[in-house]
C-alpha cells in the first residue's frame, strides 16, 4: 500500500500544482518555462492519471473491497499532507487572487463559493 | 439560470444544514468513535486479562504458541490447548440448553481468549445478552474471569443508529432521514462550490474572515470520496426496511426473508432435533480446517450444543481479501460425527456481491489497525466538516451584530464540545460506578447525557463570549482525567499496558491523552485570542472565541 | 433563489417544498427503480437489490429537483407525474405476470 500512498500524495501534488493560485511555484519548478497553458494541463491530466492509477493499483494488490478501503483512507491523508506542504511551506509572495482573498464575507453563500 | 440553479442548491444545503446538523454531527462522532468499538470493550472491562500474543507460528497452526502474561513472567500455550480449555470450560458449566457455544482466540484487535455462550429466549420472549469468560493465566494456572458488566464500546457504536431514549423504530426513521439529508447535504455542497478544483487544495487559516468557509472546504472536499461512500452505504442499511414496496412488489407481502434467502443464499442449519449427543474432539477438526484453507482460524462456534445436529462453524479472518469472491468464510462440521457439511461459502450475485462489499466498506470490516486508523482519521475529517459548517454559517448571521443568534450559538456549543465531554464522561464512570452493580451498563451511559446536558447548562449560565474556550477547557480536562481515573481505580493503566507490551490498553490511553491535548490546544488559542487584545475593541475579539 | 408564485409566502414555499421532496420523492423512488427491476430479465433476487441500490440516488435527485424547480407546484408535479406513470406501468407488468403465471 505504500507505492498507492505514494503516487497518491504525487497526484495531488500535481493537481494542486496546476492550480491558478500555485501558479508561480509550478512555474518556478518546471524549466525551462513552458507556457502557462500547456503548464497548467500537463500537470492536470497527469495528476488526474496517477491519481486512477492508485486507485487501479489498489484494487489490484488487495480486491475490491479492502483495495478501496485503502484508497478511501490514503486519499485525505495524502490531500492534508499536500495541503500543509503548499500553505505553511511556501514563502508568503503568492498570487493574490483580487475578490477571494481580500474581500470581507459577503454573507451570500453562492457569492462566496465563487 | 445557472446561478438560479447554485442558489437554490444553496438554500437546500442551508436549510438541511440548519435543521440536522446536530443529529449528523451525533451520528459521525458515534460512528468515528465505533469503529474501535471492539478495543473500547477491552478497556472498559479491566478485568479482562492482558493481551496474549502470538508468539511464534508453526506449520500446523493448532501449534501456535501464544504467550499470556502471568506472575511468574509469560507463559506459552499452542492453539490446541486453547481451544482444549476453552470447550473444558464450557462442557464444564454446564450450558446445555445455550443456544450457541462460541470459543474465540486471540487477535490484535482483542488479545484474549475467551469463551461465550447465547443463553436461550425466556418465557416471555425476552432474549437475554449473550455471556462471556475470559480465559487468564495471571497466577499461572487458567482460570476463568467475568468481567463487570458493561455496555463498553457495543453500546458507544449503538448509538450511531439507534440512539439512545427512543424507541427503536422513531430512531430507525431519524438516523434514516438524516443520512439521505446528509447525501443531499454532500451533493448540494458539491454543486455549490463550482470553484471546487480551483479550493481543493487552498487552506488560509487565521488569515481572513473565510478562515471557517477554507475549514469547511478543506474538510469536505478532501475527505469527499469518503464521505459519499459512507453516507450512500450508509443508506443500503436502511434500504429494505424504507424501501420496502420494491421488495413486496416481487415477494408479495411477508417477502422480506424470500428475499433475504434469494439473494444472499447460505446453507440452512439443520433445525434441532432435541437428541442428546456427544460431541467429537474438535482440535482434530480445527486441524484440517486450517490445513484445507491454509489460514489461521480464530474464532469457533457450535450451535445447538449437545444436540444431534449440533454444527460447528470454524470463521475465518475477515481481513482475508476474497471474502466474498466465493472463498469460503467459514468451515463446517457436524459435532456428532465429525461431518464436514456444506456451506459457508458465500457465493453472491453481482448485485448481491456489491450490496455486501459496500456494506463492508462502511463498517470497515476489512481494515487491520493501520486501516482502521485512516477510517478514524477520515470519520473525523467528516465531524469537521459538519462542525465547521455549522459554525461558518453562524458566523455569517452574526456579520452585522456579534450579539445576535446568541441561543444558536449557546446550542451549538453545547453540541460540537459536549458530546464529547460525555463521552468522556462515559468512560471515567465505567472506572467509577463499583463493578458489582447489575444496573452499571444503563448507568454508565447516564452519566454519558447527563455530563452532555450539563454542558447545556454551562453554556446558558455563562457569557456568550466566554462558553467556547470554557467548555473547550472542560474538555481537555474531561479526557484527561479518563487515564488519570483509569490509574487509580484499576490496575490496566499506563504502566501496567506499556510494561507488558498490551498495544490495545496502551493505545487507549494514550489516544485520551491525545484528545485531552488537542481539546487544551485549541482552548489555548482561545484564550490567547482573547487576552491578546485587551485594549480597543477586546470584547469583539474575544467574542471570536 | 427559485421564483415563487406572487401569493406564496415564504415559509409556505418551503414547507411546500420539503414535503414534495419526502412524500413525492418516496413515490418516485419506489416506483421508477421499480420499473428498472421489472424491465430486466434477471432473477427477481437480483433485480430488487439493484433496485433498492438506485432507489436512494433517486430519492436524492428528487430532493435536489423540488428546490431547483420554479415554484413549488412544478416541484410537486415533476415528481407525482413520474411516480404516477411509473407506478402505473409497474402494476401492470405486475399483473400480467401474475395472470401469466395462473
Amino acid at each position: 500500500m505504500l507505492s498507492v500512498f505514494v503516487s497518491l500524495l504525487f497526484a495531488q501534488l500535481l493537481l494542486a500544482l496546476s492550480m491558478a493560485r500555485h501558479a508561480p511555484l509550478t512555474q518556478r519548478l518546471v524549466q525551462p518555462a513552458a507556457p502557462y497553458e500547456r503548464l497548467k494541463r500537463g500537470t492536470r491530466l497527469s495528476g488526474f492519471g496517477l491519481l486512477l492509477l492508485s486507485l487501479v493499483v489498489a484494487v489490484l494488490d488487495s480486491g475490491p473491497g479492502l483495495g478501496i478501503t485503502w484508497w478511501l483512507g490514503l486519499f485525505p491523508l495524502s490531500g492534508m499532507i499536500v495541503v500543509i506542504l503548499l500553505e505553511h511551506g511556501q514563502p508568503r509572495s503568492r498570487v493574490v487572487v483580487p475578490g477571494r482573498d481580500s474581500e470581507p464575507v459577503s454573507g451570500r453563500l453562492v457569492e462566496d463559493c465563487e | 439560470m445557472k446561478t438560479r440553479f447554485r442558489a437554490a442548491m444553496a438554500q437546500l444545503h442551508r436549510w438541511a444544514g440548519i435543521l440536522f446538523s446536530a443529529m449528523m454531527f451525533f451520528i459521525f462522532l458515534t460512528g468515528t468513535v465505533g469503529y474501535f468499538h471492539y478495543e473500547i470493550d477491552r478497556w472498559m472491562e479491566p478485568e479482562r486479562p492482558l493481551a496474549m500474543d502470538r508468539q511464534a507460528s508453526a506449520s500446523d497452526p493448532t501449534q501456535t504458541i501464544f504467550s499470556a502474561p502471568s506472575a511468574g513472567g509469560r507463559i506459552t500455550v499452542t492453539q490446541a490447548e486453547l481451544v482444549e480449555l476453552g470447550f473444558r470450560r464450557l462442557h464444564a458449566l454446564a450450558i446445555q440448553d445455550a443456544i450457541w457455544w462460541g470459543v474465540i482466540l486471540p487477535t490484535g484487535r482483542n488479545g484474549n481468549t475467551w469463551i461465550e455462550w447465547q443463553p436461550p429466549r425466556r418465557p416471555d420472549g425476552h432474549r437475554p445478552e449473550r455471556r462471556a469468560e475470559y480465559l487468564s493465566f495471571a497466577d499461572g494456572e487458567p482460570q476463568w474471569i467475568r468481567p463487570r458488566h458493561t455496555g463498553g464500546g457495543e453500546a458507544l457504536y449503538r448509538l450511531h443508529w439507534k440512539l439512545h431514549y427512543l424507541p427503536e423504530t422513531a430512531a430507525y426513521w431519524i438516523v434514516g432521514l438524516c443520512t439521505l439529508l446528509m447525501l443531499v447535504g454532500l451533493v448540494s455542497g458539491v454543486i455549490i462550490h463550482r470553484k471546487i478544483f480551483r479550493d481543493f487544495f487552498t487552506l488560509r487559516l487565521f488569515r481572513s474572515s473565510r478562515s471557517w468557509l477554507d475549514l469547511h472546504n478543506i474538510t469536505s472536499v478532501m475527505s469527499l470520496p469518503f464521505q459519499l461512500m459512507i453516507v450512500y452505504s450508509g443508506l443500503i442499511f436502511f434500504a429494505v426496511t424504507f424501501m420496502t414496496p420494491i421488495v413486496t412488489a416481487q415477494y408479495g407481502e411477508d417477502g422480506a426473508r424470500t428475499f433475504y434467502r434469494e439473494a444472499f443464499p447460505e446453507a440452512e442449519a439443520e433445525p434441532k432435533t432435541g437428541t442428546p449427543a456427544h460431541m467429537v474432539p474438535v482440535v482434530p477438526l480445527l486441524h484440517a480446517a486450517q490445513a484445507e484453507t491454509k489460514t489461521s482460524i480464530g474464532q469457533l462456534y457450535l450451535l445447538y450444543p449437545g444436540d444431534k445436529n449440533a454444527r460447528l462453524s470454524f470463521y475465518l479472518p475477515e481481513t482475508t481479501p476474497g471474502h466474498y469472491r466465493g472463498k469460503p468464510h467459514k468451515i463446517l462440521y457436524r459435532a456428532s460425527t465429525g461431518e464436514r457439511l456444506e456451506g459457508g461459502n458465500q457465493l453472491y450475485g453481482g448485485a448481491a456481491s456489491v450490496e455486501k462489499t459496500l456494506i463492508a466498506l462502511h463498517e470497515g470490516l476489512f481494515a487491520d489497525w493501520r486501516l482502521r486508523w485512516l477510517y478514524i482519521f477520515s470519520g473525523l475529517l467528516g465531524v469537521g466538516m459538519i462542525g465547521t459548517g455549522a459554525i461558518y454559517w453562524l458566523r455569517k448571521r452574526q456579520a452585522r451584530d456579534r450579539q445576535s443568534f446568541a441561543a444558536v450559538e449557546r446550542f451549538y456549543a453545547a453540541v460540537l464540545v459536549g458530546l464529547p465531554i460525555g463521552i468522556a464522561a462515559y468512560f471515567c464512570a465505567n472506572r467509577l460506578i463499583p463493578a458489582h452493580w447489575s444496573e452499571r451498563a444503563d448507568w454508565e451511559m447516564h452519566c454519558l447525557f447527563l455530563a452532555w446536558m450539563l454542558t447545556f447548562a454551562y453554556t446558558w449560565l455563562r457569557p456568550l463570549e466566554r462558553i467556547w474556550r470554557g467548555l473547550l477547557l472542560l474538555a481537555a480536562t474531561a479526557w484527561s482525567l479518563v487515564p488519570l481515573v483509569n490509574a487509580v481505580t484499576s490496575n490496566r493503566h499506563l504502566g501496567i499496558s506499556l510494561a507488558n507490551g498490551d498495544r490495545v490498553l496502551a493505545g487507549f490511553d494514550l489516544s485520551a491523552i491525545a484528545v485531552a491535548i488537542a481539546f487544551g490546544l485549541l482552548a489555548i488559542y482561545g484564550y490567547r485570542r482573547a487576552y491578546r487584545s485587551n485594549g480597543i475593541g477586546s470584547r469583539a475579539v474575544a467574542a471570536e472565541g | 433563489m427559485p421564483a415563487r408564485l406572487p401569493h406564496t409566502p415564504l415559509p409556505l414555499d418551503i414547507i411546500s417544498r420539503c414535503l414534495a421532496a419526502l412524500a413525492g420523492g418516496y413515490a418516485l423512488s419506489i416506483a421508477l427503480p421499480l420499473l428498472l427491476a421489472l424491465l430486466l430479465a434477471v432473477d427477481r433476487a437480483q433485480t430488487t437489490l439493484v433496485a433498492l441500490l438506485f432507489s436512494f440516488t433517486v430519492y436524492t435527485a428528487a430532493f435536489l429537483w423540488t428546490f431547483c424547480a420554479r415554484t413549488h407546484w412544478r416541484a410537486w408535479i415533476g415528481l407525482l407525474l413520474p411516480a404516477l406513470g411509473c407506478g402505473a406501468i409497474d402494476a401492470l407488468i405486475l399483473s400480467l405476470r401474475a395472470g401469466g403465471q395462473v
